[in-house]
């Protein structure tokens, strides 16, 4: 059907179509991969591609929101911790205004006993304070020298010491507390101001002070008996 | 006969090698391939003709597929990726005017 001029003519063209149509082939692979990329998927592939997209970002976003929880979390137990020791501190400073480790100021009363005679004992001015503890006296003071839970009075040759410390005449007594309280807890009838008013020579002035101001308990407080026990549990 | 046997073996290689064509480069293979196939049908119909000189045919055909692809390349680096267009037009209308030669000889 086909008339070629020469037989080398014919092989020319034999390996010129070899060529095309391995060239033909080629190409027809490299368009189907081609339509696998993104611009030649079909709609179906697309939408799949587009959730699978979605489906990470949920991830993502879904991580993201856990891990913003924990820093949540950790601040928040930042935040109790401080609390924590703010109530600590507090605790301590109550602990320490208890213990008259620190210096107080405040309202309260301010009693003047005088004792022309000398006729009294430790135990009457510790009576005395005693019954300003009762009336919720929270600070107390003794001729300036703190009162605190170490108080010891004694009396040597008509002086009285406390804590080793001659007090002298007048006795002035200062109390921070509810003035009205701790004034009706000494000048109740019968009470302590009663009983000491009585004696020869003893006489009262209580008055009513708003700002009191109590030095600081200072004696070394050793404790070397008394060990704190442990509670079970703890 | 030798020239289809010589097709039959080109399309037995291309899918034995498994030669992978990048994506970018698939439209210049296009049009390359565009071109090989009118140099070829050219060939059929001038052998048809009686004139047919395989050195014509060997250069046109090589020149043809180069070029094609080569002002397709130039057109995309100048931002006209019409010119794709143009040599499809040019090969396409030759193609189609030798196929009616060839079909006038053959019937």
């Amino acid at each position: 059907m086909l008339h070629f001029h020469a037989k080398r003519a014919q092989i020319t063209t034999a390996l010129i179509c070899t060529l095309l149509g391995f060239f033909l082939v080629t190409q027809l692979r490299g368009q189907e991969s081609y339509s696998r990329s993104l611009s030649e998927q079909s709609e179906q592939d697309l939408g799949q591609i587009i959730r699978d997209l979605n489906t990470e970002t949920d991830t993502l976003s879904s991580e993201t929101i856990d891990a913003q929880l924990r820093l949540y979390e950790y601040e928040n137990e930042r935040a109790s911790r401080k609390t924590i020791l703010n109530e600590a501190a507090k605790n301590l400073e109550d602990f320490k205004v208890l213990a008259g480790l620190t210096p107080v100021t405040g309202e309260g009363i301010e009693i003047v006993v005088i004792d022309k005679e000398h006729i009294l004992n430790g135990s009457d001015l510790l009576a005395i304070i005693e019954e300003l503890r009762a009336g919720g006296a929270e600070a107390i003071a003794l001729n300036q020298k703190r009162v605190a839970a170490e108080a010891a009075f004694e009396k040597k040759k008509k002086n009285i010491y406390y804590n080793d410390t001659r007090m002298k005449d007048p006795f002035r007594i200062k109390a921070i507390g509810n003035p009205k309280v701790l004034y009706q807890a000494i000048t109740l009838p019968g009470g302590i101001k009663d009983a000491l008013s009585s004696l020869e020579g003893v006489s009262f002035t209580i008055k009513r002070k708003n700002d009191l101001k109590i030095s600081a308990f200072k004696s070394k407080i050793t404790y070397d008996y008394a060990k704190p026990v442990k509670e079970s549990g703890q | 006969m030798l020239p289809i046997a010589g097709l039959i073996i080109g399309i037995i290689l291309g899918l034995v090698f498994k030669i992978p064509v990048p994506p970018a480069y698939v439209r210049y293979l296009g049009i390359a391939i565009l071109a090989a196939l009118d140099s070829s049908f050219g060939g059929l119909r001038a052998s048809l003709e009686k004139t047919f000189e395989d050195r014509l045919f060997v250069t046109g055909f090589f020149f043809n597929t180069l070029m094609a692809a080569f002002i397709v390349y130039v057109g995309d680096q100048l931002g006209i990726g019409e010119l794709y267009l143009a040599a499809v037009v040019a090969f396409g209308v030759r193609l189609f005017r030798n196929l009616g030669i060839i079909r006038r000889y053959i019937f």
